[in-house]
């Protein structure tokens, strides 16, 4: 029945991978291509003719028939892609993206509908969101950890001094001074600082064991999968022009990490990495890993301005200002040492980026 | 030890915190030890070179030059005398890799005056002790594998150990805290090869007839 150019476009249509749909300035539909019938559950014949609103619209009710048209205008306008609803044969209703054009016809005005699935993509969407709320409770740990080393060191200090002092003042009266009634109600009262000054001591030690002794974590573990993790994780809402290349070592033997902790790191570096790149617009961040001795080595390269000799005498200081998203350096290598690592960092400069290496070590049992 | 033999006991103490730096030295002198004080490694250096007091103690975590680096320009695994190593919670990697590399021991922060008094005297007991025995057989193999790799103090570490010595009881003996000997232990064991303590005292054992400690 069909003329040769109309088979031909009708054999074009069903090659489409996208639903494409014409109807009629009524609404009814003259053309149902093959993806639109994988997409809707129903065949070409049993819809041609109908109403497209039995199958597309802005919205459907509880209750709903197959008749009406009442959207015929909203089809009717050249869109290149508004979200509607479809529903599908056995009653589903599902997301679509909807794209339609109006074409002249000797029979009246034609519209051009192409309808995809939008299934797939909230799927990944709700994946990212997924991933980005996983980053930023990452972020957040890592920034309690930051606060919890910095908090640590910079109390303790002033602390030892604190208790040493107190604790000098009580020998000396017990030395001198023995036995009065004035001396033993000074060193009641000093107890009881010392006392108070140990209880900081404890609240800082709580802290950092809730932040990082989870030393029982540490189990054998293969970086590359855990490193891949980390880069999906690190690329979350950045420049889709971004391309992270990666030269992973085959046969790396495993290292006995706290995985989380070593993902932190990694994500923290490839951040750090990004960031530089995005200033300097470049794209290229490099990741490889090897085997140097009896440690692995993971890299992270950008192709950034490298590292200015101011700020890299504060790279490693927690709180550092200089660093935009330095966020956590000091712990990373808090955390690289604590495995008996290193975090080591070629600054660059003149037109190259800057490296930063993480060094585990191999453990024995993995060197035979 | 008798008062008046601690004034002869010269002390140093290296470290970057003015506050920490004197406070310690408020406290051992008042126990009578005669204190001189660094702010960094490379004052404490050069006084250490030419005399030898009777303990160190280091902060290991200092700006520039770190605990790490000064204990390996000093030789300190054969250093003559005793070295204390502060650290805080977050460096006690970095003071058990400076035990490694011949500090005695070390102290968390924050610490208080009966400890930081207490491990003193006990180091310098120690070092003494030791000096006193020196050229006595030191209950080891003349050799066995692996003697040459051991530091002089993993040879004493492994002497108690295998003369059968819990942790504290070396400890004790050797002015170090039980778990610095579990430090050393875990060293000896990994350069000697040995998986578990009865290994080691059959390694230990092995180029010798009669059983180690009664000579």
């Amino acid at each position: 029945m069909e003329s040769l150019p109309a088979a031909r476009a009708s054999s074009v249509l069903d090659a489409a991978a996208d639903g494409i749909i014409v109807v009629d300035d009524r609404g009814h539909i003259l053309t149902f291509n093959k993806a639109s019938e994988q997409l809707f559950g129903y065949g070409a014949g049993d819809l041609i003719g109908r109403d497209l609103a039995l199958i597309i619209r802005s919205e459907f009710a509880d209750r709903d028939g197959g008749s009406g048209g009442g959207d015929a205008e909203f089809w009717c306008t050249p869109h290149s892609g508004r979200d509607v609803k479809g529903r599908h044969f056995d009653g589903t209703i599902f997301p679509i993206e909807l794209s339609s054009g109006a074409t002249p016809a000797a029979e009246g005005r034609r519209f051009v509908l192409v309808v995809r699935d939008l299934r797939p993509r909230r799927q990944i969407e709700r994946r990212h969101v997924l991933l980005q709320g996983e980053l930023m409770r990452m972020l957040r740990v890592l920034a309690l950890e930051e606060i919890g080393t910095a908090l640590s060191h910079e109390v303790n200090q002033p602390l030892t001094a604190l208790l040493l002092y107190l604790q000098a003042v009580a020998r000396a009266i017990e030395k001198q001074v023995p036995g009065s009634a004035l001396s033993d109600r000074a060193l009641g009262l000093l107890d009881k600082a010392v006392h108070e000054a140990e209880r900081v001591g404890s609240v800082i030690q709580t802290m950092r064991q809730f932040t990082e002794g989870r030393l029982p974590a540490r189990r054998l573990v293969d970086l590359g999968p855990l490193i891949a993790d980390a880069i999906e994780l690190a690329l979350i809402g950045s420049d889709p022009s971004t391309r992270v290349v990666r030269h992973f070592a085959p046969e790396l033997p495993r290292v006995l990490v706290d995985p989380l902790q070593i993902q932190q790191v990694v994500v923290n570096l490839l951040r750090n990495a990004l960031e530089a790149n995005r200033t300097h617009l470049a794209s290229e961040v490099r990741v490889t890993t090897c085997r140097e001795l009896n440690e692995v080595h993971v890299v992270i390269e950008d192709d950034g301005p490298g590292i200015g000799p101011e700020a890299l005498r504060d790279l490693f200081k927690p709180f550092s200002s200089k660093m935009v998203e330095g966020l956590g350096l000091a712990i990373s290598r808090t955390i690289a040492q604590n495995h008996g690592g290193a975090l080591s960092v070629e600054p660059g400069g003149d037109g190259s980026g800057a490296r930063y290496a993480l060094h585990l070590p191999v453990p024995a049992a993995a060197e035979e | 030890m008798s008062e008046t033999s601690k004034s002869d006991h010269e002390i140093f103490i290296v470290d970057d915190d003015p506050a920490v730096r004197d406070a310690l030295s408020v406290v051992l002198t008042l126990e009578n030890y005669h204190v001189t004080s660094f702010a960094d490694g490379g004052g404490f250096l050069a006084a250490a070179r030419t005399r030898t007091p009777s303990c160190i103690i280091l902060d290991v975590h200092m700006p520039g030059r770190s605990g790490l680096d000064i204990l390996k320009d000093l030789n300190a695994q054969h250093y003559a005398a005793p070295i204390l190593i502060i650290s805080g919670q977050g460096d006690i990697p970095m003071a058990v890799d400076a035990v490694k590399n011949g500090a005695l021991d070390f102290i968390e922060k924050p610490f208080d005056a009966d400890t930081v008094v207490t491990r003193v005297r006990e180091a310098i007991e120690a070092t003494e002790r030791r000096r006193t025995n020196a050229g006595a057989p030191d209950g080891l193999a003349a050799s066995f594998p692996g003697r040459e790799l051991l530091t002089p103090r993993e040879r004493e570490v492994l002497a108690q150990i295998a003369s059968g010595a819990s942790n504290k009881e070396a400890g004790r003996l050797l002015g170090i805290s039980p778990r610095t000997i579990e430090v050393h232990r875990a060293r000896i064991m990994e350069k000697l090869g040995a998986k578990n303590a009865a290994d080691l005292v059959r390694i230990v054992l092995s180029q010798q007839g009669s059983p180690i400690g009664n000579p």
